[in-house]
């Protein structure tokens, strides 16, 4: 095993890893050309499989590039059955039968062209690509991390999400242990009755498992700091500030007339929400052990990020494009090598 | 240091202790010692506020910590200066690794990150917990785990630290060491602690005062020698020292030796005590395995292990945490099939019987006696288990009868005692009479009369023929009852033979007794009273 110290301090800060994946894709909804959606795919899967963390969540990659192919797959079956029809070349036609009139909008079986198969696979693609990039950034930073480097006042609600990870798998490993305790004791019956014979040692247990971590976190000095006062203004402003986010993102996507300058909600509700969690964390006297810093190799993240959303959304598709993108994507492996 | 004037507890209207006095030293080590259930833990927790705050009841009186009123604090605000440490370790962890649940209180008190980082290299290096740092909390051992809570606890820089039975789960050796930590501690750094403890023979020798919650109410502090000549709960050496009428009397293995001087002198020439006897004749073998190997995935957990349980015969298996006791125990019980070699159980292959004949070839009393109770009562509790088994109505609540007589069927099974319900749990899986019975790490949380009571028992039911196995730490008892004891050491047999045999020949395994007594080879203080009776 590698000393944990060596590894540590070239922590890259998680928002770092996130800015670079939401560029990506910002850049994957820009691409009109699903080649460029491949060259993506490509870099970020090998920028996840040689920069990712050695914690838990480093498999993730793996299984967003499962749960993208699936996807595909499930896509052209459901287009094959069911899709409309699309002229062209014909690869192999599927027995059809006729529906009933209330039906006529949907087409069963019938010829598969090769345009339609290639037009699925290019509408795929991009839900492919976003599924693959969210993988990578879940593989590429620890969710624990993820929290650390939350504002403060959003601390303890972190705490609780990391307690319940830790805490989950013992109630697992009490049932395993209760199991196996009352099938030796030879318990005969309905289902029903020896589910309940489980249930109650593993519900008692559990009790008492979380009793004894509520004395352990109260004698640690968890939530000493919180603030009873003032603690109602900040919660209204982050309440008001994150309403007018989702308002936001709902002008934007849905435009309407009366109200034509969405980007404005958007920026003056992130801006009452950020003073809200200020707010909040302004009276916690909470400090984090060992906070990883932003530093160059960090802040070039995001801006990787942007420069392949700037070139996907702008310049012509040729084959040096594609090969250009494909090394901007691809630039984190360069600078910070293997990490694991 | 801390000091509760007129105190007293009551929990929905039951006293559990009354009008206490008592100040605790700055620098002191102190014992508390009890019954179970006498309310040590409750005591240990009014220390820091966790009662009345976190478990409710009703607390008069006051409790100073650093002469100021604890009253009214919440425990989360005298976490800067008392570090508390619950009886399982891992259920108060809070990160998963062990760097991040060092600093977990440090954070909660808004330590500066550069003040943080020093204090967890000091206290890695302290308790020699460097080579962990990365670790995650599910893959220590239970003696690592101890130490990273007594770890987590220090890094608030505490002038107090308040333990719940820091050793029940550990091993001899593992439980020295966390000892000779919280000695260091008091001796070092001038650290105040306090211990609730059952097994006083681990304990006594390093502490300076004990408080003895006498379960009736009263709470004494005074000074070991005068709080263990009234006790009567008392260490295997106490009572030696008892019986020989020594005075003063002897706190450590060391003073004992000196004064045993003219008692070995007399035991040499008495005949040795001789081997155990067993009334169930001939001995029997009903459980064997051949050189069987048995692996988790890559792990090999036991290695080419060969042995025996005799009917009528009580066998101790020991080792340290992780040696492979508790696969033996599954494998026997046919939760876990050996890779390689056999393993038969009156001619039987566990793997191959359903678990309804299985259960009535092996009984298993689990570490956590509760696991096996879901009923609402004793009663019910044994009405369903003559049902489960189909045994004549009464058989189980008549064999409990017999086991603990004064034991109330109307109570809830997590109301009784921790030696009732293991009782409890041990007439529901004895009823159905199997040949063999497993017990894993019986006497945790089990005072000493407890601890005699169960021993009774076992004997009985060997006595009727049973083949009894007991996976333990606890070298008394193994000393006390047991005729065979196995050793293992990752996951090998390194020692099988009489327990005098195997306990004599090993320092970390030797009891009390025989560490005074050496080179003769008694263990028990039974032994020297019988040894001496002819004389006297």
């Amino acid at each position: 095993m590698k000393p944990a110290t060596a590894r540590r301090s070239t922590r890259i800060h998680p928002l770092a890893w996130w800015g670079w994946a939401i560029a990506l894709t910002f850049a994957a909804s820009a691409a009109a050309n699903t080649w460029t959606l491949v060259a993506i795919a490509a870099g970020v899967v090998v920028v996840s499989l040689t920069c990712r963390s050695d914690g838990p969540w480093r498999h993730s990659i793996n299984y967003a590039i499962y749960l993208a192919a699936t996807l595909l797959v499930i896509r052209l079956v459901i287009a094959i059955l069911f899709g409309a029809k699309i002229p062209g070349h014909v690869l192999f036609t599927m027995p059809s039968t006729h529906l009933p009139q209330w039906l006529s909008g949907i087409s069963l079986g019938g010829p598969v062209t090769s345009e339609k198969i290639l037009l699925i696979l290019r509408e795929g693609a991009k839900l492919a690509t976003l599924v693959i990039i969210f993988g990578a950034a879940s593989s590429l930073t620890q969710p624990k991390e993820l929290l650390k480097s939350l504002p403060r006042a959003l601390h303890e609600a972190g705490v609780i999400v990391v307690v319940s990870t830790t805490f989950l798998p013992q109630i697992v490993a009490s049932i395993k242990r209760i199991r196996t305790a009352q099938r030796l004791r030879g318990s005969r019956g309905s289902r029903g009755l020896s589910l309940t014979r489980v249930l109650i040692p593993v519900i008692e247990d559990a009790l008492t498992k979380s009793l004894d971590l509520a004395a352990a976190m109260e004698s640690r000095g968890y939530g000493r700091t919180q603030e009873k006062h003032g603690r109602r203004v900040s919660a209204s402003m982050l309440l008001l500030g994150l309403l007018g986010m989702v308002a936001g993102v709902y002008l934007l996507l849905i435009p309407t007339s009366f109200i034509n300058f969405p980007w404005a909600v958007l920026a003056v509700a992130a801006a009452i929400s950020i003073i809200g969690l200020w707010l909040s964390g302004k009276n916690l006297r909470l400090t984090v052990y060992r906070p990883i810093k932003w530093n160059l190799e960090a802040i070039a993240l995001p801006i990787l990020g942007v420069s392949v959303a700037a070139t996907a959304g702008t310049l012509l598709h040729t084959n040096a494009t594609l090969l250009f993108i494909l090394l901007l994507v691809c630039a984190p492996v360069l600078y910070l090598g293997r990490q694991s | 240091m801390i000091s509760l004037t007129n105190t007293s507890l009551r929990y929905q209207g039951d006293s559990v202790f009354a009008d206490v006095n008592l100040e605790i030293l700055a620098g002191e080590f102190v014992l508390l010692m009890g019954a179970t259930g006498s309310g040590k833990s409750s005591l240990l927790r009014v220390m820091n506020g966790l009662t009345p705050h976190l478990t409710g009841g009703e607390l008069t009186g006051d409790v100073h910590v650093n002469d100021r009123s604890i009253r009214n604090l919440r425990p989360r605000d005298l976490a800067a200066s008392i570090g508390y440490i619950g009886q399982d370790p891992l259920a108060g962890f809070v990160s998963d690794r062990v760097e991040d649940e060092l600093a977990f209180t440090m954070e909660s008190l808004g330590l500066s990150p550069e003040v943080m980082r020093k204090r967890v290299e000091e206290t890695l290096d302290l308790l020699g917990l460097n080579a962990l740092r990365a670790r995650s909390m599910a893959t220590l051992s239970a003696g690592e785990q101890q130490r990273v809570a007594i770890g987590a606890a220090l890094t608030a820089h505490p002038k107090i630290l308040l333990l719940d039975e820091p050793t029940s789960a550990l091993d001899p050796t593992a439980a020295d060491e966390v000892l000779a930590l919280l000695q260091r501690l008091v001796h070092d750094v001038g650290m105040t602690i306090i211990i609730a403890e059952h097994r006083l023979e681990r304990v006594v020798q390093y502490v300076d005062r004990i408080i003895h919650v006498h379960g009736d109410g009263r709470v004494t502090i005074s000074d070991p020698v005068t709080a263990l000549r009234e006790s009567e709960f008392v260490p295997p050496l106490i009572e030696l020292a008892r019986l020989e009428s020594w005075d003063p009397l002897p706190l450590t293995i060391r003073d004992a030796r000196r004064l045993a001087e003219s008692l070995r002198e007399r035991l040499a020439t008495a005949s040795p005590p001789g081997k155990r006897h067993n009334t169930f004749l001939p001995a029997e073998t009903f459980a064997l395995c051949d050189s069987i190997t048995v692996t988790y995935g890559k792990r090999v957990a036991l290695r080419d292990i060969s042995l025996s349980f005799n009917r009528g015969t009580i066998s101790a298996v020991m080792g340290r945490n992780g040696a492979g006791k508790s696969t033996l125990l599954a494998t026997f019980v046919g939760l876990k099939s050996p890779d390689k070699g056999a393993l038969t159980l009156g001619g039987h292959k566990p793997s191959e019987l359903s678990s309804q004949s299985l259960s009535r070839l092996v009984g298993f009393v689990p570490q956590e006696p509760g696991d096996l109770l879901f009923s609402e009562s004793v009663t019910a509790e044994c009405e369903a288990n003559d049902k489960d088994r189909g045994l004549i109505a009464g058989t189980t609540a008549n064999l409990l009868n017999l086991i603990t007589p004064e034991i109330d069927h109307r109570l809830h099974p997590r109301d009784l005692s921790e030696g009732q319900r293991l009782a409890l749990a041990l007439a529901v899986v004895a009823a159905a009479e199997p040949p063999l019975l497993l017990l894993d790490e019986p006497t945790r949380g089990l005072d000493y009369r407890a601890k005699a009571r169960l021993g009774s028992i076992l004997r009985k039911l060997a006595n009727e023929g049973h083949a009894i196995v007991l996976a333990t730490h606890d070298v008394e008892l193994v000393a006390e009852i047991a005729d065979r004891v196995m050793v293992l050491a990752e996951g090998e047999l390194v020692a099988d033979g009489d327990t005098e045999e195997v306990l004599t020949a090993s320092p970390a395994f030797a009891p009390q007794i025989q560490k005074i007594l050496a080179p003769s080879r008694f263990m028990t203080v039974r032994d020297v009273a019988h040894a001496e009776q002819p004389l006297a």
